[in-house]
């Protein structure tokens, strides 16, 4: 409880708090676009190396498998859930709900930046490969997207075959090769090549003014949020409520998949935090490129204005409690 | 001084079609193109502003300068590539100095 009160007034939450009142009272205050880029290139290179170093210090790089697996499995199969969920509780198209579905198999890598942040805030110690987790999460959703749209198109033209190819080479190059996959990647993969004393090397730039970049990153995704509110017309209350609802289901999974891994209580709440979390960046993009007739304000308002903030404001901590309930000692 | 008239065509895409877009018109015979990256303005699909990290809601204008017939085949380009989405694209006159750069 203390822990929940803790975050709600750590200064990246206010930061947060701040951008969203900046926004919602027309503030001209504003991160360029370079800047804000800027501040997620190093987030994510960060979060790499630290990841890196952290999986170097283990004794053996098997034990990392079978979580890279889970990882792969709950990105690829979160989205039928959502489909699912979508269909029972709105009435969006099925092209909606399929990219909709996607971005909640992603991840969002801020969403797990602030749940890193608060787990170091208590003290908390968590696996270094959960990060190599998270780069794998970030695109099998982005299959099962394109799957369920194709499915639901047969369907529609009554079981006739779509032609072309499921996914284009533009749009593979981007899934797989997007910044973000590369920094991260890129990131674990100098961290652990270089271990703790690399780290140490880079840590005055990586580690020690992480959390208050974290608060800027924070303050301009506030800004986008509130700024998005001429697109939460599309936010009915079904809508609102999946976008409540979904996380907690990521949430229980990831419970699942860290208890069964044998993780320690930081990893399995990372690890909820990963399964809860959706992605505003990289899948959206895609999605663009793949499914252009998928409204994007649908899914952007919903992974960036409700699922993000419920995350990062009461989810984090109540995963964290009962991560610590279910895993703890 | 001698001047050359040619097609100047402009076109409002979302960041997602551009790289795409900016292929067809290598290949329909443009021998070049600026992009102009982060819009600002408003309109059909509302308004667009500082995107921040996600480009997702981010327009680039793409120029290119070229002869007529590659202007309109640019223009059935931005049809087909946009599907009634986002998109602007429209044709002008401009004269050129160096002719056999376009």
């Amino acid at each position: 409880m203390e822990a929940a009160l803790n975050n709600l007034i750590s200064p990246m939450i206010l930061a947060f708090g701040l951008g969203v009142l900046a926004g919602i009272f027309r503030s001209d205050l504003e991160i360029p676009d370079s800047v804000a880029k800027g501040l997620s290139i190093y987030l994510m290179l960060a979060i790499g190396l630290k990841g890196g170093a952290g999986l170097a210090e283990t004794p053996s790089v098997l034990e990392a498998v079978p979580g890279l697996i889970a990882a792969l499995l709950l990105s690829f199969f979160m989205p039928f859930i959502a489909f699912a969920l979508l269909k029972l509780m709105s009435g969006l198209k099925a092209v909606d709900r399929a990219a909709v579905a996607a971005h909640y198999g992603s991840v969002s890598v801020v969403t797990f930046a602030t749940g890193a942040e608060f787990l170091r805030s208590l003290g908390v110690d968590s696996e270094g490969y959960v990060v190599a987790m998270l780069a794998l999460m970030e695109t099998p959703a982005i299959v099962t997207g394109l799957l369920l749209a194709r499915w639901a198109a047969e369907e529609a033209a009554a079981g006739e075959k779509a032609r072309g190819r499921l996914i284009e080479p533009d749009v593979l190059r981007e899934v797989l090769l997007n910044g973000s996959i590369v920094l991260l990647v890129g990131g674990f993969l100098i961290g652990w090549a270089t271990g703790p004393a690399g780290l140490e090397a880079v840590g005055p730039l990586f580690i020690d003014p992480f959390q208050g970049v974290l608060c800027l990153f924070l303050l301009d995704m506030g800004l986008l949020v509130a700024r998005r509110f001429a697109g939460f017309q599309v936010l009915r209350p079904p809508l609102i409520a999946f976008g409540l609802i979904m996380p907690v289901i990521g949430a229980a999974l990831g419970l699942a998949t860290g208890l069964l891994l044998g993780l320690s209580v930081g990893g399995v709440t990372l690890v909820m935090v990963l399964a809860a979390s959706a992605s505003y960046i990289a899948v959206p993009a895609a999605m663009r490129m793949a499914l252009p007739q998928a409204d994007p304000s649908v899914y952007v308002s919903l992974s960036l204005g409700v699922t993000f903030p419920f995350n990062i404001i009461v989810g984090v901590p109540i995963y964290y409690w009962l991560a610590n309930r279910l895993a703890g000692a | 001084m001698q001047t050359h008239p040619k097609k100047k065509v402009e076109v409002i895409v979302e960041i997602a079609l551009a790289k795409r877009l900016q292929e067809t018109i290598e290949a329909l015979g443009a021998k070049g193109y600026s992009v102009i990256p982060n819009l600002r303005g408003k309109g059909k699909w509302g308004k667009r502003a500082n995107t921040g990290v996600f480009g997702v809601f981010e327009n680039v204008m793409i120029v290119v300068i070229t002869g007529e017939e590659t202007a309109h085949k640019i223009l059935q380009a931005v049809r087909e590539l946009t599907e009634g989405g986002i998109g602007i694209a429209y044709i002008s006159d401009v004269e050129v100095m160096r002719e056999e750069r376009f």
